[in-house]
């Protein structure tokens, strides 16, 4: 099987089994997915289905047991630990919920950090990073530490080292699981606006709130993909055609 | 590179945020960095750095070798035919330390000079600091050329620096000279640990000493060290070869004093000092002692590792979002290394203030008197270098552990709210325990090293010494040093000697050549009467001094058959001798050696033993039973003498009331080493090697002892705390405060059975090479293993019982509720 070339993302039949002494437990069971560019994907269900599993494969954090992952026009299932390194760091972009930022690194250097890692030279990494603080409205504490900040503020901080990068796809596992309503519904603002600029991305939520502004919601069960629904904007698309 | 820089920033970040754990890990580097460098300062000063002349690599040293003699010097003759030579050697030149007495401004200071050949300076190349140094033209003719060059330091501190002082007059035992320069600062002439204070054209040692004009053409009067500066491009073994052929042909022309020698070419620095059989000793020395540094460096890296492991496993979070952003696996590993890097510079830097601060302490390590030793610790370069790559290995061994951990965190585990931390928390637990069970294994080793120098020590300390320094007061003179001849001198000693005994107070009174281990003395060979030599053999080299009647009584020196000297073994009376234990059985094993008869030379007169005194510690205290024997001071005369009295008299009056009683005879008499005969046991040649040794490998085993301590406790406390929990469910379970404490104990014990294991073997190697070094205690010293053990264990029963008696308070309601 080959990689479709509207595709940014396909996975065919991945499976994922968590061996333990004892015990096989099945995390993710055939699963056959597709991400188009400039997709906004919504990943749901129960606690435990597999969702941040899946996300974790998607990232390059994790690999399959079994089942072909082309990233682009490769195959990255197999792929050597610096590879994958290199590829997550050029391609993708992470949103954690627990912001992850690293607490002895200043606003503008968690952010830079992606680019370090790129080898960029220093003069561009300071042009990319003032333009995503900027644009995340975070340039003016770009000094502080992430302590200084509140959640919201942290999790834009979060958005702005994801996407400095530039990376072909945005994954955000429940970006709004550890803020208020308020913040979360910021959050998701800034997620929006950038999909409307054409990022791709793929989220894991079990908030329906937040589900509703995806292109496609994808629902797992017990690591298996058991419903698919498109939303509104695609219904809207799908009747006038 | 710009990565490099950044991760090293990075690091310097992450200590300024926990200044406690960088405090406590800088101040264990440093104990460890600072013990290493201070030590290799010391064996840097004594084998790596060069002499401070232009080309040093070119200077050689040359020892001769006759077998049973440990004669390493030439004769002046030699010498000439040696340097007259064309070859490898751009020249020969040489040297004779000797104690003089310097006259300036009517006072005069016994010091120790270097006759040395005219060549001497401007083979080694130095430029004067002041005036001009000895000339390559002088020293030629006996008794010619009366200058004196003054080493710098010495200028320094006698003359006040005084530029002035060239030109002036002085007088050297005696002899007028005018002092025409003063060398370079640093230069501190060419025996190794001795500092020379002035140095004299070796010409003069015919006018200043009793040497004659007949021993400067003598083929066996061998008295000059020999050293050798090599053309540019030419080899050691090349001079070498170049030796054996002109050593092989003096022997075909002079076989008497010829024959047999064997010719040594040695790189400078391989010979120090030039004894051929003591290359191998003091690389051992040395080597053990960078080990025992070693070790303690050794225990407070793991020491550090293990705080390093336990925060690697607080930022197994910061490292997973580091892994999804991209970072590889060696450059997490690289920020690692980098952050202890400047862990280790850091503690390198405070490790290179305490070792500069304990190099200073090495350098005021001297002998009173006038054989100054010089102990040059002071870092240069290569200390600098060797504390940096410590450094480096430093930042390996401590990054290595923690980095690999971080490294392998697992960011899918990590990034997820609440993912398990147990397995890696056990298998860091694990590593962290390994790390401690080695610590402690060795801080044993220090431990038992330490213990064993210090039992060699408190059992030199008590040896019977053969001699009773109690109560013995030594004064030491010579009336050649301001110009008294044979007669004047001898009769100066009668009526000191006279007024001496007549002292209130004084007990008895006696004059000799050289005080038990003083280093004062001689050697010379001995041919006993009867044995006729094969082709190949040569007669034994014994010590020897010159006593007035009186020395065996003074000394405490039992006497084991026949008699002791008399004021009848006068001049004129047929030559005796009291030989030692050692010498009989050497010349007579299993006769009685009263009334036979030795020499000194193979046509010299004949000596007969008059009386056997018991062995002593002569020499050196850790040779008992070298051959030595004593003459009547009135057959052998030497014009420096040592006064030493015995009395009950209260120290501090005794030496005024005695050197009174020279002055009394001759105002302006030198008197030097005044000292109690006890302080020359603590000196070089007698304990001052054992109680160095027993201090520094004490300090070390103690330094060791407390960082395993601190390495113990913190592995202990962190586990209780991890373990927190699973108390709780015991104590709610039932178990007692006994049984946590013993769960607690219990987890100590076995990391320091572990340890034990460890160390006992590496303790067993590291006591067979020290063995060569101890004196009284053999390498497997049941009672230091035993005792060293124990403290071990005491301490550890300390740091566990801190943390136990924490985890005995545990409340289980409280805990399990938190939970």
């Amino acid at each position: 099987m080959e990689q479709n070339a509207d595709s940014l993302i396909r996975l065919d039949d991945v499976k994922k089994v968590f061996f333990t002494e004892e015990v096989e437990t099945h995390a993710l069971s055939g699963i056959h997915l597709e991400i188009h560019p400039g997709e906004f994907l919504s990943i749901a269900g129960p606690s435990g289905c597999g969702k941040s599993t899946l996300l974790s494969i998607v990232g390059l954090l994790d690999s399959p047991t079994e089942g072909a992952y082309w990233l682009k026009t490769d195959q990255v299932a197999n792929l050597t630990v610096r590879d994958r390194a290199r590829i997550r760091n050029r391609e993708i972009g992470f949103i954690f919920q627990a912001f992850n930022l690293i607490g002895d690194l200043t606003v503008y250097e968690n952010v830079e950090l992606p680019l370090i890692y790129r080898g960029m030279g220093s003069s561009e990494r300071k042009q990319r990073v003032q333009e995503v603080l900027e644009r995340v409205g975070m340039a003016h504490r770009m000094k502080h530490y992430p302590s200084q900040l509140s959640g919201g503020q942290q999790q834009r901080v979060a958005v702005a080292r994801a996407i400095v990068g530039k990376p072909a796809i945005l994954l955000a596992d429940e970006p709004t699981g550890n803020l208020d309503s308020k913040n979360g519904e910021a959050v998701m603002d800034l997620l929006r606006e950038l999909h409307r600029d054409g990022a791709t991305l793929c989220m894991v939520t079990h908030d329906p709130r937040y589900a509703r502004f995806a292109d496609r919601t994808i629902y797992l069960f017990d690591g298996r993909i058991v419903e698919e629904t498109l939303g509104a904007k695609q219904l809207a698309e799908g009747a006038a055609s | 590179m710009r990565g490099a820089v950044q991760d090293l920033k990075y690091g310097v970040r992450q200590l300024r945020r926990s200044p406690g754990l960088a405090a406590v890990a800088i101040l264990m580097l440093a104990l460890g960095i600072g013990a290493t460098t201070a030590i290799f300062g010391v064996v840097n000063g004594w084998l790596f750095k060069p002499l401070p002349v232009p080309q040093p690599r070119q200077i050689t040293v040359i020892t001769g070798e006759q077998p049973g003699a440990f004669n390493t010097q030439f004769s002046t003759p030699e010498f000439q035919d040696y340097n007259g030579q064309p070859g490898p050697f751009a020249s020969l030149f040489g040297y004779a330390p000797d104690v003089v007495g310097l006259t300036h401004q009517r006072h005069t200071d016994p010091i120790l000079v270097s006759y040395v050949t005219g060549n001497y300076f401007s083979s080694l190349g130095l430029k004067p600091y002041l005036g001009r140094l000895i000339l390559p033209s002088e020293g030629q003719t006996p008794g010619a050329d009366p200058v004196v060059v003054l080493g710098y330091d010495y200028w320094k501190s006698r003359f006040n620096g005084d530029r002035g002082a060239i030109g002036e007059s002085a007088q050297v035992d005696g002899q007028p000279v005018t002092i025409v320069g003063v060398t370079p600062p640093g230069f501190h002439g060419t025996a190794t640990f001795l500092d020379m204070k002035a140095y004299l054209p070796v010409s003069m040692i015919v006018r200043t000493t009793d040497f004659t004009t007949a021993q400067w053409t003598n083929r066996n009067s061998r008295f000059l060290s020999l050293m050798g500066r090599l053309k540019p491009g030419a080899s050691v073994g090349e001079a070498q070869a170049a030796m054996n052929v002109e050593a092989s042909g003096l022997a075909r022309q002079y076989p008497d004093t010829e024959r047999g020698i064997t010719i040594y070419v040695y790189p400078e620095w391989l010979a120090r000092p030039p004894e051929p059989r003591q290359l191998m000793r003091q690389g051992l020395i040395a080597a053990l002692f960078l080990l025992l540094g070693g070790l303690v460096l050794l225990v407070a890296c793991f020491n550090v590792a293990g705080m390093l492991i336990a925060r690697a496993l607080a930022r197994r979070r910061e490292m997973a979002v580091r892994v999804s952003l991209g970072a590889t696996r060696a450059r997490l590993l690289r920020q690692m290394l980098g952050e202890t890097l400047v862990l280790a510079l850091a503690g390198g830097g405070a490790g290179l203030v305490l070792g500069q601060w304990l190099a200073r302490l090495l350098n005021l390590v001297h002998t009173q008197g006038t054989l100054t030793v010089r102990l040059d610790a002071q870092f240069d370069w290569r200390v600098y270098l060797f504390a940096f790559l410590v450094c480096l290995l430093v930042a390996v061994v401590v990054g290595l552990a923690p980095a690999f951990r971080a490294a392998r965190a697992n960011p899918n585990q990590e990034l997820r709210e609440g993912g398990s931390r147990l397995s890696a928390g056990i298998r860091s637990g694990r590593l962290r325990r390994a790390l401690v069970a080695t610590q402690l294994g060795g801080s044993l080793v220090l431990l038992i090293v330490s213990g064993l120098f210090v039992r060699s020590l408190g059992k030199a300390e008590t040896a019977n010494l053969g001699f009773d320094p109690r109560g013995v007061t030594d004064f030491t003179t010579d009336p050649a040093y301001i110009g008294y001849n044979q007669a004047q001198t001898t009769e100066f000693y009668k009526r000191l000697l006279d007024r001496v005994r007549a002292t209130p107070g004084v007990e008895s009174a006696t004059l000799d050549t050289g005080a038990p281990l003083s280093g004062f003395g001689s050697a010379a060979n001995v041919y006993a009467e009867g044995r006729v030599l094969g082709p190949k053999d040569h007669a034994p080299q014994n010590f020897y001094v010159s006593v007035t009647p009186g020395f065996f009584r003074t000394l405490r020196i039992p006497l084991a058959r026949g008699r002791t000297f008399t004021e009848a073994d006068g001049e004129k009376a047929p030559p005796v001798a009291v030989i030692n234990q050692a010498m009989a059985k050497q010349l007579w094993p299993g006769e009685d050696p009263v009334g036979k008869r030795f020499r000194t030379s193979p046509s010299g007169p004949w000596i007969s033993v008059a009386g056997v005194a018991n062995d002593a510690g002569y020499v050196f205290v850790g040779l008992p039973h070298f051959p030595l024997f004593y003459l009547p001071v009135a057959q052998h005369y030497e014009p420096l003498r040592m006064l030493e009295v015995r009395s009950q008299v209260a120290q501090g009056s005794l030496e005024s009331e005695i050197q009174d009683e020279i002055h009394a005879l001759d105002p302006q008499m030198p008197v030097f080493d005044v000292q109690p005969l006890a302080s020359v046991v603590d000196g070089p040649n007698g304990l001052m090697l054992f109680r160095i040794g027993a201090v520094v490998a004490g300090g070390l085993g103690l330094v060791g002892l407390l960082l395993a301590a601190a390495g113990l406790y913190a592995v202990i406390s962190f586990a209780v705390s991890q373990r927190r929990n699973e108390i709780a469910i015991r104590m709610a379970l039932g178990a007692t405060q006994r049984n946590v404490l013993a769960g607690v104990l219990r987890d100590g014990g076995r990391m320091v059975a572990i340890g034990w294991a460890i160390g006992i073997p590496l303790a067993l190697l590291a006591a067979y090479a020290a063995s060569g070094i101890l004196t009284g205690v053999g390498y497997f010293d049941l009672v230091t293993y035993a005792l060293a053990s124990l403290a071990l264990a005491l301490v550890a029963v300390v740091a566990c019982y801190l943390p136990a008696r924490r985890a005995m308070r545990i409340d289980p309601a409280q805990a399990l509720r938190q939970e």
